[in-house]
């Protein structure tokens, strides 16, 4: 794994590592806010309060006996790439593998609402993990999402990923699952729930994972209603195979991938062979169905390249018929960076 | 051999540096002032060993005041212009970061200068998933704490509170302890008691074992439950 940085954790997942359905626990990118919190010593806990007619206390037995619920989504964190963006902008510089696709299953989150019971007015739902801040001054990772995400089927209350209990790195014991949207909102060591007429009050709401609802300029003056929440993720393909620096030999030769997106499903994904500004793009062959909320790998193959040095790119396009542009338009915070995907490589 | 890599002599380099940067600035500044014709520019701002000074110094104020809460790969990984490092710079002080006000400007600089927004990225380490666990994972202490967590309430107020706070959840200039991995880690929650770690001194000469370990099951027994920040 790339390590970005050691305290708190993050970690980055080499893009070869992608290429297959599910990504390995062991090979998941990690993203900590504000440090992994001691998890294992006393037994877990989940609170749901606020605007609801029965507060409840869930342990992990608890959360188990609801109906099991199961989703494979891509996770993506929102700054993924954000080394890409210039001017270039503050915060971890992710380049390709702050992504990952697991199973994860456990409680929906509609089901625990539903025995807590929602009073008329509720509207959001606010999360709060175990990961508290090292300073009082510094903002708790207090986050929400709207009730309609969360009473979504597919939005869980996760305790495993992959077929075994979350590990500490990923959010476990208790993991909330947004799919199809940014990693903000995947809060992990969950631990309370309240249920409220109003978004999360704090920094990490009312102003982080925010974007211009417009492309602005660096030098742009933008006020807080230009603003707009992060929610779906946009569409983006990944070149796993071959590796940036790879030497080909062989007259037949196999580009492979991944692509996602989130809202909607990948509908092509285009692969171009050459240095050239305006190539020639050919289409991948995707695998097996479109299914909610997964991405979808694909493979191409060409023959016959010319010896030396040159460029692999690939763009996806979704169902709502966007298409990954040659470079995503700058934002401050650097989210949601879905250039096409590039890897140079040499041919023996 | 080397006197300065003599590693029969440990710490005295650094010590040695310092004060001879501190005699340095002592007598350089004391040239500027004694000479006229130095009054017309910045004391010093050309001199190798005054900048040297200058970062040295800098580096020192990073050190003890941004890594307390994170590692140094959040600051050298980072390409930006100065007017983004002053904005980083403020929004840490804004969020705990003791860094004195007369402070700040020389750490900005020094930020400016050494990762500016043209400079190639910043290169990588590689870490396994094991070697992850290894350094951040809070594994369930075999032997629960011995402790008595009202005697350790006591020894946590008089010895503690005053940079940890008085509830554990950070304060000034020590971090948040509650719920972290360190608590459950027995080896190195002794060691940073006993051996100190960054500004924190050691406790050793002041704190006996048995101190050590009911401030341990006080500080096991705390539960992070913030207070919610008001809605708008």
């Amino acid at each position: 794994l790339i390590l970005r940085n050691r305290q708190p954790l993050d970690l980055e997942t080499p893009v070869t590592a992608l290429d297959r359905w599910l990504t390995p626990n062991d090979q998941f990118f990690v993203r900590s806010h504000l440090g992994i919190p001691a998890v294992g010593p006393t037994p877990w806990v989940v609170e749901v309060a606020g605007q609801v007619d029965r507060p409840l206390n869930l342990s992990l037995d608890a959360l188990k006996g609801f109906a099991p619920a199961a989703v494979t989504a891509v996770l993506q964190c929102a700054g993924n790439g954000r080394g890409n963006f210039l001017p270039r902008v503050p915060g971890l510089p992710w380049d390709r593998g702050a992504v990952g696709q697991a199973e994860w299953t456990g409680a929906r989150l509609s089901d625990v609402l539903a025995r807590a019971g929602l009073k008329t007015g509720s509207a959001h739902v606010q999360v709060l993990g175990a990961d508290g801040p090292p300073s009082p001054k510094t903002p708790i990772y207090l986050r929400s999402i709207p009730l309609e995400k969360a009473l979504h089927p597919d939005t869980l209350l996760a305790t495993t990923m992959n077929g075994e209990p979350i590990p500490v790195f990923h959010g476990g014991p208790v993991r909330l699952i947004v799919p199809g949207w940014t990693g903000n909102h995947w809060m992990k060591w969950v631990r309370t729930l309240t249920v409220s007429a109003e978004e999360a009050p704090g920094t990490y709401q009312q102003s982080g994972y925010r974007m211009p609802r417009t492309p602005a300029p660096p030098d742009a003056v933008l006020k807080a209603s230009d603003l707009v929440p992060l929610t779906y993720m946009n569409v983006k393909s990944l070149i796993t195979w071959p590796a940036e620096g790879a030497r080909l030999t062989g007259p037949r030769q196999e580009v492979r991938g991944v692509a996602w997106t989130g809202e909607g499903h990948v509908t092509k994904v285009e692969v171009a062979v050459g240095v050239e500004r305006e190539p020639t793009w050919r289409p991948a062959t995707l695998l097996g169905a479109p299914r909610p909320w997964s991405w979808r790998q694909w493979r191409f193959t060409w023959d016959a390249p010319a010896p030396g040095r040159t460029l692999l790119r690939a763009r996806a396009t979704d169902s709502l018929g966007e298409t990954q542009p040659e470079v995503t338009p700058w934002n401050r915070s650097g989210y949601l960076w879905n250039g096409i995907d590039r890897v140079t490589i040499e041919v023996g | 051999m080397n006197p300065m890599t003599n590693p029969r002599r440990p710490g005295l380099r650094p010590l040695t540096l310092a004060l001879a940067s501190v005699l340095t600035l002592l007598v350089t500044g004391l040239i500027a002032t004694a000479s006229p014709r130095d009054l017309a520019q910045p004391p010093g701002n050309d001199d190798p060993e005054e900048r040297e000074f200058r970062r040295k110094t800098a580096e020192r104020s990073v050190r003890d005041n941004c890594l307390i809460c994170h590692t140094d790969e959040l600051i050298t990984s980072q390409r930006l212009t100065s007017k983004q490092w002053k904005a980083e710079v403020e929004k840490m002080v804004g969020w705990g970061s003791p860094l004195p006000k007369e402070e700040q400007e020389p750490v900005i600089d020094f930020l400016s200068s050494e990762y500016p927004a043209d400079a190639a990225p910043a290169r990588t380490a590689r870490m396994t998933y094991a070697e992850a666990l290894a350094l951040e994972r809070a594994v369930p202490d075999p032997k629960p704490s011995a402790g008595d967590p009202a005697r350790g309430a006591s020894a946590y107020a008089s010895n503690c509170a005053n940079c940890h706070g008085a509830d554990g959840q950070g304060a000034e200039l020590g971090p948040n302890l509650v719920e972290k991995p360190v608590l459950y880690r027995s080896r190195d929650y002794e060691a940073v008691v006993r051996q100190g770690r960054g500004r924190m001194p050691a406790f050793a000469p002041l704190i006996n074992e048995a101190a050590e370990a009911d401030m341990l099951a006080w500080l096991r027994a705390r539960r992070y439950h913030p207070p919610l920040p008001a809605p708008k």
